[in-house]
């Protein structure tokens, strides 16, 4: 039995291109967001950019490059949208990426990214969108275990539909505002995140491990494969430079260090491996409010040149293995309940620390844990203007 | 079954209750295993010897033998310590952490309803009326929405039985500060945290003659 291809996005699949899905009056709001961007974004010494990858290479910058998670959501509801639209439809997607980043002064842009779902619909779990949540699993695609991924072909990734509009919107910002800034990838990864949270769920994927570890290692050596020309061709497609690799699933608090070693830390490795002719900056990361300090040395034994993590990993450990190894930190710096029921004194205070603490010598750049929809803009601002405050080179603690 | 259960083995788990079961074990013993291996669960997770891979593992074991258990339940045999309505709110469809609630609670001797995932205000309300829950519990990961419980809260009031139920919400996004903003009663970080506060909260509602 081959894998039942489920196409999440059927209403696009006439459309080969995002620009047939705009219309004359979106072509004309995205041009003019675009252009008040492009103000903005050269309003300063260095472009986004070039104080990125000036960072990420530790070359001389003005200063730390700095951008808030997960606004959009904000802007969503200031605009009336509701979550059906923002991933059923690539425009308002992006028209809501675009206004963020205006509203909030973001140096880091996002593009349209339908979560899990450029991973799974070629395998047929399906998808329901809801209009007050993310798209919820209505279906596995796998139902007895890992058999079925040992003894069948797997299917293309390039089928997906999903993935195509995560690649056409990826290079319509880039043809835009590639000049100034990379709309980059964070991406899912990883055969046990993939098989627990994309292709079986977790409850019974936990299970199979669990009674058949060595058919898990068969099938986490022929999805690690899988995905690895998943990760080639969306890097040859889009010509990304920074890729962050998160699998939230390895967090030291949720699974065991033999599972670690086992099923996780082998697939990281060669995943570093197997990509490392790609340009550019491969992160190891982490979501969520957990704590990836005990994993920090493996992850720099890795190979993976950059660190995505926040509170509580320890900074000053990331900070020391940053300049013992040239790892690059991307620091989720101000987490969410700070930013929800802080002071914009308090924010400004603990961004001076981080700054304090990481910024010296570069490497490093402060972002934030998602910012809630009640997040307070007065709290969402106030990060920017403290690195605009502390941030700069040379750094008045140096 | 104690070792199964530690161990999340939900087949073993499922097979050693139904031979309890055949060997006439009675239902209060066989009670009284789950929810002392789920006990021992929470102390090895407290004491960092589980991993919530452990705990999701362990807590679909339990879900599973009190699901072959509870049609052999007969009620005047069983004193329970509270009712409990429980569901993930509206326009969140995460289940995990409620299902590990739920399977502690069960353990900790409660009677819970669940109602499942992606759950309006006012299905918490009707079905609290129903059973005549001591507690009202919600669940939320997402950020969007935890105001979900907000309405909860409201909602009881609209049916005029917000002082006859306690309120307990938990999951990533929320924290004490943020039940004490909405007017929730209690707030839990984790499953076993959920199971004290549960019972914390129908002592107060019992020790002011509530239901």
């Amino acid at each position: 039995m081959p894998w039942e291809y489920f196409n999440p996005l059927p209403h696009l699949s006439k459309y080969t291109s995002f620009e047939q899905l705009l219309s004359k009056k979106d072509k004309e709001e995205i041009d003019n967001l675009c252009k008040k961007i492009r103000e903005m974004w050269t309003s300063e010494p260095m472009k986004p950019i070039e104080r990125l990858v000036g960072s990420i290479m530790g070359m001389e910058i003005d200063r730390v490059p700095c951008t808030v998670f997960g606004p959009m959501f904000k802007t969503l509801r200031e605009i009336g949208g509701n979550f059906i639209d923002y991933y059923k439809n690539p425009v308002l997607n992006i028209k809501t990426a675009l206004l963020t980043i205006l509203k909030y002064n973001l140096e880091v842009g996002a593009a349209y990214n339908p979560i899990d779902m450029n991973q799974s619909d070629v395998f047929g779990t399906k998808w329901e969108f809801l209009e007050n949540s993310l798209p919820k699993v209505t279906e596995w695609a796998v139902k007895e275990g890992f058999r079925e991924i040992i003894e069948k072909d797997l299917p293309d990734p390039r089928k997906s539909e999903a993935l195509k509009w995560q690649i056409e919107t990826t290079n319509f910002l880039n043809k835009k505002l590639g000049d100034l800034n990379s709309f980059a990838f964070v991406y899912a990864v990883g055969p046990y995140y993939m098989y627990n949270s994309c292709l079986r769920g977790p409850k019974h994927g936990f299970y199979d491990i669990k009674k058949n570890p060595e058919l898990a290692v068969k099938a986490f050596d022929k999805l690690h494969d899988y995905i690895v020309d998943l990760l080639r061709y969306l890097m040859e497609k889009t010509n990304t430079p920074s890729w962050t690799l998160v699998d939230s699933l390895t967090s030291p608090s949720f699974t065991p260090p033999h599972w670690y070693e086992k099923f996780c830390a082998p697939y990281q490795k060669r995943l570093v491996e197997d990509l490392a002719p790609a340009p550019g900056t491969i992160a190891g990361g982490g979501q969520g409010q957990t704590d990836f300090t005990p994993l920090l040395d493996r992850f720099a034994e890795m190979g993976f040149t950059g660190f995505m993590f926040g509170p509580p990993t320890d900074l000053r450990k990331m900070k020391k293995i940053s300049d013992e190894k040239g790892i690059y930190i991307m620091h989720w710096a101000v987490p969410a309940p700070m930013m929800r029921y802080g002071t914009p004194q308090q924010i400004e205070a603990y961004v001076k620390e981080c700054i304090k603490i990481a910024a010296p010598r570069k490497r490093y750049m402060l972002g934030s844990d998602l910012a809630d929809h009640d997040t307070p803009d007065e709290n969402v601002h106030i990060i920017k203007q403290s690195v605009l405050k502390y941030g700069k080179y040379p750094l008045q603690f140096e | 079954m104690r070792e199964s259960l530690l161990s999340g083995d939900k087949d073993e788990a499922r097979e050693t209750v139904i031979h309890a079961l055949n060997k006439k074990v009675a239902i209060k013993e066989i009670l009284s295993i789950i929810a002392n291996a789920m006990d021992e669960v929470g102390e090895k997770f407290q004491n960092k010897e589980y991993y919530l891979t452990d705990l999701i593992m362990s807590g679909a074991a339990a879900e599973e033998v009190i699901g072959v258990v509870t049609p052999y339940i007969k009620t005047e045999e069983i004193k329970y310590t509270g009712n409990v309505v429980i569901g993930t709110v509206e326009g969140d469809i995460h289940d995990l952490g409620k299902t590990l609630v739920i399977a502690m609670l069960n353990s900790a001797g409660f009677r819970v309803y669940d109602l499942g995932v992606d759950v309006p205000a006012s299905k918490y309300v009707e079905k609290a009326k129903e059973v005549r829950a001591d507690i009202v519990a919600s669940s939320a990961l997402l950020t969007t929405t935890k105001d979900r419980m907000k309405d909860i809260e409201e909602e009881l009031v609209r049916a005029g039985i917000r002082d006859k139920v306690k309120t307990l919400i938990g999951g990533a996004t929320v924290s004490a500060e943020y039940a004490r903003e909405i007017g929730a009663d209690g707030y839990a970080k984790d499953a076993f945290e959920a199971v004290a506060v549960a019972k914390s909260l129908v002592n107060k509602l019992r020790s002011k003659g509530g239901a």
